[in-house]
């Protein structure tokens, strides 16, 4: 090449180890941990995010999916939370808590999404109680924990529901439930006492 | 008002929930004062252990997708995002303007270090006015190696690694490479099966 006119002024992007193929599982990054990725992701590096997204995503969409109640909406909820988490890697101060970190900006999101569909109500006064199919006395015996746990769980109302998940898997604070569902802290204590009860009932685990 | 059953068992749960969320066990007292109390403290301590593994079984019942949500999430992330500083890089022709992103830099000082065998870097951090022609530049990395590895040589071959890629591949003038190997890992996947 003669020369390079002004207009073609290049700059090159990434360096070689970004390439539109795609590694999978088996990635040489697949076994680097979490704070080596995290930092690497920070830094630019598509491929480290990547395998952050298949390490984390699938966790990321079972969460989700159990606060929003289906997962009708869950796929939308990981694809939200991790670009957010894309843009806010550099921020991310311990990168070795990403699975932590990941977590929290998941139940955010699916929170958001809950609002978002009744834009018009607060969260608590939607207390709905759960369809009379998903009552446990028409469900046969559950072959698993996991199985009368879940259909359980599905007896409690939507923000019942809500407050035990974020309490008990996401390891929220009551505090914390109470400022991302926009309750008063006495009401999650209230909704996560009749959760638990319920659920004790329900398991037949009580009286 | 006269409280039901049910709102008895309510109090009962949120006074054993704050126990529990404090992660403290109650007094034996207040266990022992009724059966009920026992029964409902192991109910709740055994929905929270069930409610820890909840989510790994929720994955491994999932079936098998396709790749098409790690594509979609990967084709909306802004990769431009991370492209740091600008460095210039002469040319012959006075009417061209080559220059290069810090983050190709970073790129390239990644693969350098990822060809180094069982290292990965981490963290990379160019300091120094790169914008400026031959000023000193210091890089300063973050590693991990592969347990068991001899961490001083294999920091040193990493070193190798990266100035011979930079002396190659950017006009920088590179003072120091320093790099602090800050995690171990192990083998997460099983080696492929072939």
């Amino acid at each position: 090449m003669k020369s390079v006119s002004r207009r073609e002024r290049s700059q090159i992007r990434e360096g070689p180890s970004v390439s539109e193929t795609r590694s999978d599982e088996r990635s040489p990054l697949g076994d680097a941990t979490d704070a080596i990725l995290a930092a690497r992701a920070s830094d630019g590096d598509v491929r480290a995010f990547e395998v952050i997204v298949r390490r984390h995503g699938p966790l990321m969409r079972a969460y989700a999916t159990r606060i929003l109640g289906s997962n009708g909406d869950a796929d939308d909820v990981v694809q939200d939370t991790f670009i957010t988490a894309w843009e806010r890697l550099p921020e991310l101060q311990d990168p070795a808590a990403t699975k932590a970190w990941l977590m929290r900006i998941t139940s955010r999101k699916a929170i958001d999404r809950i609002r978002a569909r009744r834009s018009d109500q607060p969260l608590g006064e939607w207390d709905v109680p759960a369809p009379e199919s998903e009552s446990p006395h028409q469900q046969a015996e559950a072959a698993s924990q996991r199985e009368r746990l879940t259909r359980a769980l599905g007896t409690l109302s939507e923000s019942q529901r809500q407050c035990w998940t974020l309490r008990e898997i996401g390891g929220h604070s009551y505090a914390e439930i109470a400022e991302e569902l926009d309750l008063p802290p006495s009401t999650v204590r209230g909704l996560l006492a009749r959760a638990r009860q319920k659920l004790m009932q329900e398991m037949e685990e009580w009286r | 008002m006269i409280s039901s059953p049910d709102d008895l068992n309510q109090d009962l749960i949120a006074e054993l929930s704050d126990y529990l969320d404090r992660g403290e066990n109650p007094p034996d007292d207040f266990l022992n004062k009724a059966p009920e109390h026992r029964i409902a403290f192991d109910a709740l301590t055994r929905f929270r252990s069930m409610a820890q593994n909840i989510l790994d079984d929720d994955v491994t019942a999932e079936p098998e997708r396709d790749d098409s949500w790690v594509t979609g999430i990967l084709k909306n992330i802004n990769r431009e995002a991370r492209a740091g500083r600008t460095i210039p890089v002469s040319h012959p022709s006075p009417k061209a303007s080559l220059s290069l992103t810090e983050g190709a830099v970073r790129g390239l000082i990644r693969s350098a270090g990822d060809g180094v065998a069982g290292t990965f870097i981490g963290k990379c951090k160019l300091d120094g006015d790169v914008s400026e022609p031959g000023s000193p530049v210091t890089v300063n990395v973050e590693a991990s190696v592969f347990w068991g590895e001899r961490m001083p040589k294999t920091a040193q071959r990493l070193r190798d690694a990266i100035t011979t890629t930079l002396l190659h591949h950017t006009e920088l003038n590179i003072v120091a490479v320093n790099v602090t190997i800050t995690d171990v890992h192990l083998r997460r996947n099983a080696e492929p099966a072939d």
